[in-house]
C-alpha cells in the first residue's frame, strides 16, 4: 500500500538499481536535484534582468544501510567511488505504465558512517553524465 | 511482515546457559517466566517482557528495534546481583537468534534495582532493559 485516497505516496514502492545491481531493499532515500545553469543577457537598457538557459545537470543522492559484505558486496562494488554504470529507478514501481527514470552516472562521492551503538549507513553521490535516457516529466517515459 | 517471536528468542537463549539455569532451578525446570511468574514461584526466578519497541520502518527490507526487560527476583541481594549479572553477561552484545532474521544489535541500556517488603519476607529485584535489533534476512 502506497497511496490513498488522497493520492499522495511514499517512497516505498521505489524501484532502485545502479550497474545492474538492485538496491531497493536497503535504500532509506533517494534524493533527485536537477538544475539548469543560466548566463545573464541583461543590457542596454533592461530595467530587468534576463536570462537564457544553458547547461542543465541531475545530481542523485542515494542513502542506504550497509549489508556485511557476506551480502553486501554486490551493492559495494557497485557504488563504490569513481564507479559509472546506468542507472534506473520508479518512484511508483515497474508495472506497465507507470514512471521510467534513466540516465548514466558516475559515483562522486562516498560517505559511510559506523556508529558504534547504531546501524551503519552510506550516502552516495552521483552526477548525471550526459542526457537523461529517460525521464517522465520530460520525455514521457514509463514503463 | 510478520512479528517476530523475541519471547521465544529470548527464552531459548537464556535456557541454553548452564550458568543461568543452574541458578534458577536447573535445566529440565529452569524458573525462566515470559511476563509473570506463576504464583507462589520458588526463589530465585527470572522474568522477562517486551517493554517498548517494534517496527522500525528504515528500509523495505524491514528492521525491528525490541526494548526488553529482563528481572531477577531473589530473596537475597547476593543472589539476585549473581541471577542478573549471568543473564547480562549471556545477553549483551550476544546473537539471540530467530529463524529468518539477523540479530545486528543487542545491548543493555538501563540497570536497575529495588526490593519489595510482603508478609514480612524481603523480594530483591535487579534487572536491566535490553535493546535487541534485528532485519528481515
Amino acid at each position: 500500500m502506497a497511496t490513498n485516497a488522497s493520492n499522495r505516496y511514499t517512497g516505498e514502492l521505489l524501484h532502485i538499481s545502479f550497474k545492474g545491481v538492485v538496491l531497493q531493499a536497503d535504500f532509506r532515500s533517494v534524493s533527485v536535484t536537477e538544475s539548469t545553469d543560466t548566463v545573464d543577457v541583461s543590457a542596454g537598457a533592461s530595467r530587468a534582468r534576463t536570462y537564457i538557459r544553458t547547461l542543465n545537470a541531475a545530481e542523485i543522492t542515494i542513502e542506504y544501510l550497509e549489508q556485511l559484505t557476506t551480502a553486501g558486496s554486490a551493492i559495494r562494488t557497485a557504488l563504490a567511488l569513481n564507479a559509472d554504470g546506468t542507472l534506473i529507478y520508479a518512484p511508483e514501481g515497474t508495472a506497465v505504465g507507470k514512471p521510467r527514470y534513466s540516465c548514466i552516472a558516475m559515483v562522486t562521492g562516498v560517505d559511510r558512517t559506523y556508529p558504534y551503538d547504531d546501524i551503519v549507513s552510506v550516502s552516495v553521490n552521483l552526477l548525471r553524465d550526459g542526457a537523461w535516457i529517460a525521464h517522465y516529466e520530460q520525455l514521457a517515459s514509463v514503463f | 511482515m510478520n512479528l517476530p517471536d523475541v519471547d521465544y528468542g529470548i527464552y531459548q537463549k537464556l535456557i541454553a546457559s548452564a550458568t543461568i539455569t543452574t541458578l534458577v532451578g536447573g535445566a529440565v525446570t529452569p524458573r525462566i517466566y515470559n511476563l509473570q511468574a506463576p504464583i507462589q514461584s520458588a526463589l530465585p526466578y527470572i522474568v522477562f517482557y517486551h517493554n517498548a519497541g517494534g517496527f522500525d520502518n528504515l528500509t523495505p527490507r524491514g528492521e525491528y528495534t525490541f526494548d526488553y526487560r529482563v528481572e531477577c527476583v531473589a530473596d537475597s541481594r547476593q543472589v539476585c546481583y549473581t541471577v542478573a549479572n549471568a543473564c547480562a553477561t549471556h545477553l549483551h552484545n550476544n546473537d539471540i537468534p530467530l529463524t529468518g532474521y539477523s540479530n545486528y544489535s543487542t545491548k543493555i541500556g538501563q540497570v536497575y534495582s529495588f526490593i519489595e517488603n510482603d508478609n514480612g519476607k524481603q523480594y530483591w529485584r535487579k534487572g536491566f532493559d535490553i535493546k535487541i535489533r534485528y532485519s528481515i534476512e
